[in-house]
């Protein structure tokens, strides 16, 4: 890290004033939202916040000038700068949507020769709309209508697609702010929130469970009755089950969003014991330990041999 | 999605007189939801944006507009750039090969 003086171009004994002007120039130079395109630009608005935030900061100058911080200062919480976003679908709202042939001409040659719209300036499309909408996690997994009431009083229907993702954005062709002079409308995008939900978890297309088996269930196998996200079904305990155990019930995941079929459930199996240990329990354990101790926790002894 | 209030917890310095203007003024446009706005990562980023412009480097309110509207087309022209460079790189290799030499003789 560079002097933070050498980075703002200012002198030790600059003032407060003068250290804030430096400041503001260069971050208008550089900051990296103002220079999308260049990537440079990112690491040298970096140096230069870094430096104005101890030049900027009286304590923290003092400090660096007796040497009690050097020139990285504190560390700052990481930066999400706009052009991150701007490319995304999260950012189409503020895409200046020129067309080709609105480039200054440079692409009209390739793709508008003019265009049969030449004379029609005043026909316009409508503007695009955007709503928000949290949806049930059951909802989101097997697909649903769905209401959005709009601040004018009217309201949309909207179909969420089975297995929409949380964050994900749904388009409503034509149903955006109608178009002028018999220009088309525009659309209207809903990015759908999913609420979580109590027992499952989704991971990509799976749907994660975990289920809880009891001592004699996990010893001795055996049949059991658990959720599924399209309802109850009956799953088959191996014998001699553990905790933490993946059991996988094949399509019973989220319906793929490429491809087709489905995900897999997976059980996460989970040994509970009674919640009173009663005397037979414990004496029948007491007996069993002495003919047939084992030591679940030797591979951790085996794997830590090497490390100190 | 969050609310006006997580914007102005996540956001240290701006208020909430601030943010309903820059929302009137279609600075930031959030998404309508059920009940009140909601504010996505994009445009909590554009927040901070406005934050830098307008409360730290005081280019004043009316370059805000001029400077947003050039970052939108940019990003916008950066975006048909990005069409354009996957429609090339859809092409035989004779051809990829035609453009790019024609592209390096002229920048």
């Amino acid at each position: 890290m560079e002097d933070p003086y050498k980075i703002l171009g200012v002198a030790k004994d600059a003032s407060d004033a003068d250290i804030k002007k430096a400041y503001r120039k260069l971050a208008k130079k550089h900051h990296p939202d103002l220079n999308p395109t260049d990537k440079a630009a990112e690491a040298r608005f970096k140096d230069v916040s870094a430096a104005f935030e101890i030049l900027g900061d009286a304590d923290k100058r003092a400090k660096f000038d007796r040497g009690e911080i050097d020139a990285t200062g504190a560390e700052r919480p990481e930066a999400h700068y706009y052009k991150e976003y701007a490319g995304g679908e999260r950012a189409r709202q503020y895409r200046s949507d020129a067309s080709f042939d609105d480039l200054g001409g440079i692409f009209s040659d390739l793709f508008g020769q003019g265009g049969p719209d030449a004379g029609q300036q005043f026909k316009m499309r409508g503007g695009d709309l955007r709503y928000h909408l949290s949806v049930d996690f059951l909802d989101a997994i097997n697909g649903a209508t769905r209401r959005v009431s709009l601040p004018d009083g009217s309201s949309l229907d909207v179909k969420v697609p089975e297995g929409v993702r949380d964050g994900q954005t749904i388009r409503l062709r034509g149903k955006g702010h109608p178009g002028t002079g018999g220009g088309p409308s525009g659309d209207a995008y809903v990015e759908i929130s999913v609420r979580s939900h109590k027992v499952f978890r989704r991971e990509a297309d799976d749907i994660v469970l975990d289920l809880p088996i009891s001592i004699d269930e996990a010893v001795l196998g055996g049949k059991v009755d658990l959720p599924t996200t399209g309802g109850r079904v009956r799953m088959a305990i191996p014998k001699g089950a553990s905790s933490g155990q993946i059991l996988r019930l094949k399509g019973k995941g989220v319906k793929r969003a490429k491809g087709g079929g489905k995900g897999d459930q997976r059980c996460v199996l989970k040994i509970v014991l009674p919640e009173k240990i009663d005397d037979e329990l414990e004496s029948l354990m007491e007996k069993w330990r002495e003919a047939h101790s084992y030591d679940p926790r030797e591979s951790l002894q085996e794997s830590s041999k090497g490390k100190m | 999605m969050i609310d006006e209030q997580k914007v102005l917890l996540r956001i240290k310095g701006i208020s909430a007189v601030q943010l309903r203007v820059w929302v009137a003024q279609e600075w930031v446009k959030p998404a309508q939801s059920e009940s009140a706005a909601a504010f996505n990562d994009a445009d909590l980023a554009r927040i901070q944006l406005l934050h830098l412009l307008d409360n730290q480097l005081d280019v004043g309110r009316e370059a805000i507009p001029i400077i947003l509207s050039l970052i939108d087309q940019v990003h916008g022209v950066c975006e048909k750039m990005q069409v354009i460079s996957d429609a090339i790189d859809a092409q035989p290799d004779d051809i990829r090969t035609e453009i790019l030499e024609r592209v390096r003789r002229n920048t």
